[in-house]
């Protein structure tokens, strides 16, 4: 007997979830897939993360092309599925090839629901619902401009969270009184509403829109009554309607969706339906929990293995904007008499938790500004078991933080779902880390597909997989820090479209709140250069001797290393040098490898005396940022100079002294490639030659030894200067803290580097230019401003108590707290 | 009986920074961490007497400016870099003044 064959109508989570499921129980099938989309099947739902930069395209793709050769599937892509001979059992595609089947399986999905709006058809009107969608968005957030978004749903939210992070200004237009209407009450609306608008956000509630405006492009919005809005881009994510045409055409039982019994079986006994397109007992989801169970059901049908039905899911949602937790599950309105209401709300903290019971039995809860509850609570929902007595302690009883949600994940019960996307278990998921030696989140994902869905339950799979195998967790490092989770390019974006200026805003609205040693001094730098020195500078989020502006040593004192530009002194400066060593009692002054002079061993309370006697500049000795240009003695004295390197390398000093890189700068100047101050092996280096120089770029003779690439060869001092300049901007910008040069120009690749610096258009590179003169202009001494005036009175100085009997006077008669 | 010694007035150490306070041989690192809460800890790093005073702080622990291990300021131990506890000094605010107990 030959194979039955199968054809599947769409490629999308649902269809492509139940074939795995079918070809698990049954082999046998000759598959045929019908993609419209002409892409491999891949996880919608991440469309929110590639639109918000969190994530690639490349990385949302659920199955390989792989995948469907080792299953023998024969996937159309590219091709749209026209029409359905039910009585004959053929499929017609676009391309007017006729399919026979022997069962067919309607996965279509949905397509976005689109109001009657005038001007619906202007360019720059957008849809969000799949990847060509994501690729127009991103292509056009590019020009920058005023979004707008039409629709305060979860699907609108994240639409509009994504272009604000894609760098436009953003305004979400919404038809009723509150954001998320089908998922939340007046009050978690108004929650939600808050921390949408401080993330920059413009929400306005009861509006109606009813024409877009302009010519062939749109710009602007009106709204009934008359009010206009101007724009640039408008997003419509006013909801989804259930793709029913092709179920029409072969004549199937359609409602508001493809009507489908427990087992998912359609009129027609030869066809089944799952997924968007489909309509249950009444009811269409629009969240990929259901799709999978329905999935379960309808791949045992199929395959003959008929078994319980499927009687419908508990609808819970959450919303995937970091920063912004909101999780609505079961019923969310009180309806009747019977309906009892237990609400916690703290408009100082944002969080809003709200619980609905109707005969003890907890039915709904709406969670906002914390959802680390919400896997437990949506358990206790699905089972509709009495709560007991003490049900507010549903609400309390745990005293877990945000944080502390990973951590906590052990003490939960093994049945409990961990993955609500997918349906899988804790003790499903330790199963396959021991069964299976997993050792990494990919791993976990790729064995029990856990966190393949929505993705929030990611936390608490690491959180799993960390407390089974603990050190051995093999992590995938792309972020920054845990206490900010995010791509390290992307937070640049967010401080900037989020208008974000101080590290402690940042970790507050997108960290942990409290970071950590790596991650404060790292945002601090991130602010500074993204704000050109017009940030909020927090000392507190700064290494010490970035507060002090001196080198901490092994014993707690200091060293100071004043400035000497091109590594040149002068008779005054040295007796200084030697003056001051003497007062301060340093214990040793020492000629450091950067041709100036270290004076080691100075108490923190000295240091202002000190910088002010000796009356130079800092030599930013102790931080990331631009340390010094060595030079050779060059055409001043050198019989072999070919190019004056004294006065090159004090200019290119000058040029960039006090300003702060993702790492250290050290450079080098020299008059010929006999390279007496070793430019080849620096930051930036400038090697001159008979007409001209050599500018090399990456060098390093540190912890890795590196021979520096060149950038550029040119004939005069200026072009060398500038080559130099357009470099050190370009690293400034692109260079993730704490990156050397030498891993930046690998990481990124000289010819990249060349492109954006010496080879790009005159208004790139004078762009480049006038943000690095801008960022000069904020530059200081900080040994000039500090020796005057500390940052605060008290940073130099220690608390020095008083003797015994002074002490006893200074108790308190009746000390409060404790 | 522990004696309480004046140290200064709240406001004196900014938010999220630490300070050494030194009171005849001892020395302590005292933080403000924000909204009136104050700890303090002896100033020497388990590790190798780094001065805590001059660490990061974020949250209720503070990061050694040495080598970075991390303390925590509630119970004086270190929490990560190694193993190891440095002495906690018990800190009162009454009238908007900071004071901290030490043993006579
Ligand atoms: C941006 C975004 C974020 C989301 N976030 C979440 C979330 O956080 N949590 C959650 O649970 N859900 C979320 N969803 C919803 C979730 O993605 C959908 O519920 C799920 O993808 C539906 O799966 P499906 O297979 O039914 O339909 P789809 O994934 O839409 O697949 C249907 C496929 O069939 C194709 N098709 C349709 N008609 C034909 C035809 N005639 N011939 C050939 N091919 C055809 C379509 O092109 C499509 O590729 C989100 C959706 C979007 C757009
Ligand atoms: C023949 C001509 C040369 C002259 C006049 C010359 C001159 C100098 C001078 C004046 C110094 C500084 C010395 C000091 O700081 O104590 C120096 C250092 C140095 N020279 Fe030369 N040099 C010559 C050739 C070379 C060559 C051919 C090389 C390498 C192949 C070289 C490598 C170095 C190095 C590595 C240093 C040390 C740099 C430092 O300490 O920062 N020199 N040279
Ligand atoms: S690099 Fe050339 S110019 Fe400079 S000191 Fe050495 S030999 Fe002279
Ligand atoms: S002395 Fe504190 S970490 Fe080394």
């Amino acid at each position: 007997m030959d194979a039955t064959r199968l054809v599947v109508v769409g490629n999308g989570m649902a269809g492509m979830s139940c074939l795995d499921r079918i070809l698990q129980y049954q082999p046998g099938f000759a598959v045929t897939v019908l993609s419209e989309e002409p892409h491999c099947n891949y996880n919608r739902i991440l469309l929110s993360s590639v639109l918000a930069g969190e994530k690639t395209l490349e990385e949302i793709y659920i199955n390989t092309p792989e995948w469907y050769d080792q299953n023998r599937i024969d996937l159309r892509l590219g091709v749209k599925a026209v029409d359905v001979d039910a009585a004959g059992r053929t499929v017609t595609a676009a391309t007017g090839e006729t399919i026979p089947y022997d069962k067919l399986l309607l996965a279509t999905g949905s397509v976005p629901f689109i109001p009657p709006i005038e001007g619906i058809n202007l360019d720059g009107v957008f849809v969000f619902r799949n990847l060509a969608d994501v690729q127009a968005l991103l292509e056009r957030c590019r020009q920058r401009g005023h979004a707008v978004v039409i629709g305060g749903g979860l699907l609108g939210l994240e639409a509009a969270r994504g272009l604000l992070n894609q760098g436009m200004k953003v305004t979400v237009v919404h038809l009723t009184d509150r954001l998320m209407d089908v998922q939340l009450d007046v009050a978690g609306g108004a929650f939600l509403q808050r921390t949408i608008e401080r993330l920059g956000i413009d929400v306005r509630l009861n509006h109606k829109t009813t024409k877009l405006l302009g010519d062939r492009r749109v710009d602007g919005v009106m709204f009934e009554g008359g009010s206009i809005l101007p724009c640039d881009l408008v997003v419509i994510a006013c909801g989804i309607r259930p793709s029913v045409e092709l179920a029409r055409r072969a004549g199937l039982q359609i409602n508001r969706g493809i009507v489908v019994n427990d087992h998912l079986e359609t009129s027609d006994p030869n066809i089944f339906a799952v997924g968007e397109c489909v309509e249950h007992r009444g009811k269409v989801y629009g969240l990929v929990a259901p799709l999978y169970d329905q999935g379960k059901v309808l791949a045992a049908t199929i395959t003959g293995h008929k078994g319980p039905g499927y009687e419908g899911s508990t609808l819970a949602a959450k919303l995937k904007i970091i920063g912004v937790d909101v999780f609505s599950a079961g019923e969310v309105q009180v309806t009747g008499p019977e309906c009892e209401v237990a609400a916690y709300q703290d408009e100082g903290t944002g969080v809003y938790q709200k619980l609905v019971f109707r005969r003890n039995r907890l039915v709904g809860t709406i969670l906002v500004g914390d959802v680390g509850r919400a896997n437990r609570l949506l358990e206790l929902i699905r089972r509709q078991e009495p709560v007991g007595e003490q049900r507010y302690r549903l609400l309390f009883d745990t005293a877990e933080a945000k944080l502390g949600a990973a951590e906590d994940v052990m003490s939960r019960a093994d049945e409990e779902m961990i993955c609500g996307c997918v349906g899988v278990t804790k003790g499903r998921i330790i199963e396959a880390i021991r069964g299976q030696g997993l050792k990494s989140l990919a791993g976990v994902k790729t064995c029990t597909k856990a966190s393949t869905g929505c993705g929030t339950c990611t936390q608490l799979v690491e959180g799993i997989l960390r407390a089974v195998v603990g050190d051995q967790v093999e992590e995938k490092k792309n972020h920054l820090c845990a206490c900010v989770p995010f791509p390290k390019a992307q937070l640049r974006t967010m401080i900037q479209t989020q208008r974000l200026k101080s590290v402690q805003d940042i970790l507050d609205i997108y960290g942990n709140g409290a970071g950590c040693g790596f991650c404060k001094p790292a945002l601090s730098f991130l602010v500074d250069e993204v704000w050109l020195g017009e940030h909020h500078e927090d000392r507190s989020a700064r290494f010490i001797n970035d507060r002090v502006h001196a080198n901490i040593q092994n014993d707690g004192t200091f060293s100071v290393v004043p400035r000497m530009p091109g590594g040149v002194t002068s008779a005054e400066q040295l007796r200084k040098i030697a003056d001051a060593a003497d007062k301060y009692q340093v214990r040793m002054v020492k000629v450091t490898g950067s041709q100036r002079l270290d004076l080691l061993g100075v108490k923190k309370e000295d240091l202002p005396k000190i910088w002010a006697d000796l009356g130079m500049r800092s030599g930013h000795a102790y931080t990331k940022a631009v340390r010094m240009v060595k030079s050779c003695v060059g055409t001043d004295f050198c019989r072999y100079g070919t190019q004056n390197s004294i006065t090159t390398g004090i200019k290119l000093e000058e040029l960039l002294e006090g300003l702060y890189t993702p790492a250290k700068v050290k450079m080098g100047v020299v008059g010929c490639p006999r390279n007496c101050a070793e430019a080849t092996v620096k930051d930036i280096g400038l090697v001159g030659f008979e007409g001209g120089w050599q500018v090399v770029i990456g060098g390093a003779a540190g912890k890795r030894v590196r021979a520096a690439d060149i950038l550029a060869t040119v004939p005069t001092t200026e072009e060398a200067l500038e080559a130099a300049l357009l470099f050190f901007q370009y690293y400034r910008e692109r260079g993730e803290y704490p990156e050397r040069t030498y891993d930046f120009v690998e990481r990124v690749g000289l010819e990249t580097i060349r492109r954006e610096t010496v080879l790009a258009s005159p208004e790139k590179k004078q762009a480049l230019l006038d943000r690095l003169a801008k960022a000069k202009t904020k530059t200081v001494n900080p040994w000039d401003t500090e020796s005057k005036q500390p940052v605060h009175p008290m940073q130099f100085t220690d608390f020095v108590l008083p003797k015994d009997a002074e002490a006893l006077r200074n108790q308190p008669a009746a000390p409060a707290g404790g | 009986m522990p004696t309480w010694r004046l140290v200064t007035e709240c406001g004196t150490i900014p938010v999220r920074e630490g300070r050494r306070v030194i009171c005849g041989k001892e020395e302590v690192a005292l933080f403000n961490l924000g909204a009136d809460a104050y700890l303090a800890v002896e100033n020497r790093c388990p590790h190798r007497q780094g001065p805590l005073a001059d660490g990061i702080v974020a949250g209720t622990s503070v990061y050694c400016p040495l080598h970075s291990w991390r303390i925590n300021l509630e119970t004086g131990c270190a929490i990560s870099g190694g193993e190891g506890c440095v002495k906690r000094y018990p800190v009162k605010i009454a009238d908007g003044k900071i004071y901290l107990a030490f043993d006579d």
